[in-house]
């Protein structure tokens, strides 16, 4: 536990910046496009910052470092796929065909643009519908991690913690928008990146250098717990054996599915329509790709080197740490604790608040537009709803209907941090974006590079991903069917497949089965045009 | 079920053996430089 003293003084500093970042927001949000898209003239630095700040949580830091913790090193291939697709792909190939289009089509959302570039009512809402209904268990998993961090280490109970941490991210979202949002990412991700760098050097230091604690980690391979070594795990410096039960986990759950998924997040690709030209995303690709390298490398290296530290002091690996109690989550959180000097400590439990706070404050952002402008500014038209609700085309109106959609979307969020398990954050965080890539990315991947992009096609990858993604968590990937339990339930059984499927993640079922699905309705619908007639 | 082979026979790099761990880390890291060395030479570049 931190010296309160220290961390709250720490803190006042850290909120005094935030407050003034969210004011400057605030201050320059007066439509809704200031609104949705913080003007379309962010900095690029700005962006570096916001889009690392976004992508990495608390689960990226506490929940996956306990990950590295207990399966070791082979998880910094993630690493790699978040710099090489999560920066290099998404900001160079998807980013500036999404502004430009987006700035074409004059779209303010990932579902605005969807709807927009397909002219279709059906991938708008559909998209938004999405968004409504699965974001809240991403958002909720963050919002729990964050109260769960604040409980643990200022002794603050958790409801109110929770209610805390939502209220002060809240105004800032609901009153200045994306501005604000990326502003406030924007000290986040500093915080991130300086806190991390001095954990990493700290903890080599502590462990007697780069090689040496390596090599003393090489040689632990002989203390891999039985369960984990006849599932396929070989060391904490090498990767599981080929085909086990922990290679499908790390490659298809934790690489695979978290490295792709990211490409199709919502809250993530928003962020390239906030800049004005290509230059700028251009400009903003070295840091949002050193942001990544940092933050999860010290992660995933720093978390396997816990093992090294723990058994040196007291002969246990940090599964078996009696304070973890067999919780990979508390795993990072008591090392910092254990091994940094106490400032750094108020520093980390800083970089967790702002990983925090950075990504739930994008997603209450998107979830708010995705029921203000997405749902609301559209359906509110139907006669269904009493005249004095329905507001009016002036974008003031649109401004007030996107902040109550935020705030409502908050709520929600919050509500479900009260219902939803403790353990859900790292795997609500991997369903989440597996939910996103199966969704939306071969509908987005059409829509931002095809000059005739199939509507018939995009709808039949959104629904057959989406239903495909579901059909194998409920009933097949037996880490969600088993908690789940509707596989149990129906047919007695808790997966209806065995191994090696009942490791394989959904989005390795659904993707595909989506790319299908668009690539047979655009061949439909190209079969349908009218066969032009021969000059 | 191990294939690993005793400590004096493996080869270290940086004190890993195992090469698909190692080619991890030197790829992240190559990732990262080609990312600053784009950004660096498309800094001026007009797009669009």
């Amino acid at each position: 536990m931190v010296d309160p003293l220290l961390f709250w003084l720490a803190t006042l500093v850290y909120g005094v910046v935030l407050v003034y970042l969210a004011y400057l927001g605030y201050k320059k949000t007066k439509s809704c496009s200031d609104y949705l898209l913080a003007g379309r003239n962010i900095h690029p630095l700005i962006l570096g910052f916001s889009y690392g700040a976004t992508f990495i949580s608390t689960s990226a830091i506490v929940g996956f470092g306990g990950v590295a913790a207990r399966l070791g090193m082979g998880i910094i291939w993630l690493t790699m796929l978040n710099i090489s697709v999560g920066v290099l792909v998404a900001f160079i190939v998807y980013g500036k065909p999404t502004r430009r289009i987006g700035q074409r089509l004059g779209a303010l959302t990932f579902p605005d643009l969807l709807g927009k570039v397909y002219k279709s009512n059906f991938m708008q809402y559909g998209t938004g519908l999405m968004i409504l209904v699965g974001m809240p268990l991403y958002s909720s998993a963050v919002l729990i991690g964050g109260s769960r961090f604040l409980e643990t280490t200022l002794s603050v109970p958790y409801a109110w913690a929770a209610i805390g941490l939502t209220l002060v991210t809240a105004a800032y979202v609901v009153t200045g928008g994306l501005r604000a949002v990326m502003y406030t990412d924007a000290l986040q991700g500093a915080i991130m990146i300086f806190g991390m760098s001095l954990i990493m050097i700290l903890t080599f230091v502590a462990l007697g250098g780069v090689t040496s604690s390596f090599e003393a980690l090489t040689d632990m391979s002989s203390l891999v717990p039985e369960g984990l070594a006849s599932a396929g795990m070989t060391g904490w410096t090498s990767f599981p054996e080929l085909g086990s039960n922990i290679w499908y986990v790390m490659v298809t759950t934790i690489i695979m599915g978290v490295g792709i998924g990211v490409l199709a997040q919502p809250q993530l690709a928003v962020r390239f329509m906030t800049v004005k030209d290509g230059r700028a995303l251009n400009r903003a690709v070295p840091l949002g790709a050193l942001f990544i390298l940092i933050t999860t490398g010290v992660t995933y290296t720093m978390g396997p080197l816990t093992n090294l530290y723990f058994y040196r002091e007291i002969g246990e690996i940090s599964i078996n740490h009696p304070d973890v109690a067999g919780n990979v989550d508390k795993i990072v959180p008591l090392f910092i604790n254990t091994v940094m000097p106490e400032w750094l400590v108020v520093i980390f439990a800083l970089v967790l608040l702002a990983a925090a706070m950075s990504t739930m404050s994008s997603l209450f952002h998107v979830m708010g537009s995705a029921a203000g402008h997405d749902l609301w500014v559209h359906m509110r038209r139907s006669k269904i709803w009493p005249e004095g609700l329905r507001g009016s085309d002036e974008d003031a109106s649109k401004l007030r209907v996107n902040k109550i959609g935020t705030g409502v979307m908050i709520l929600i969020s919050l509500g479900l941090a009260f219902i939803m398990p403790g353990s859900i954050i790292a795997r609500a965080t991997a369903m989440f974006m597996g939910l996103c890539a199966a969704a939306f990315l071969p509908a987005y991947t059409m829509a931002v590079f095809s000059k005739r992009p199939s509507l018939i096609g995009a709808k039949a990858s959104l629904v057959v991903g989406t239903v495909s993604w579901g059909l194998w968590t409920l009933f097949v990937h037996v880490a969600e069917s088993e908690p789940l339990g509707l596989a149990k339930l129906l047919t007695g059984e808790t997966a209806v497949l065995g191994f090696p499927y009942t490791v394989i993640d959904s989005l390795f079922i659904a993707l595909p089965l989506s790319v299908a699905a668009l690539l047979i309705g655009t061949w439909i619908e190209r079969r349908r045009e009218p066969v032009p007639a021969e000059a | 079920m191990r294939r690993w082979a005793p400590v004096e026979e493996r080869s270290y790099m940086f004190g890993i053996d195992d090469p698909w761990v190692f080619s991890g880390y030197v790829l992240s890291i190559a990732c990262t430089v080609i990312a600053v060395i784009y950004g660096w030479w498309k800094w001026n570049e007009e797009v669009d």
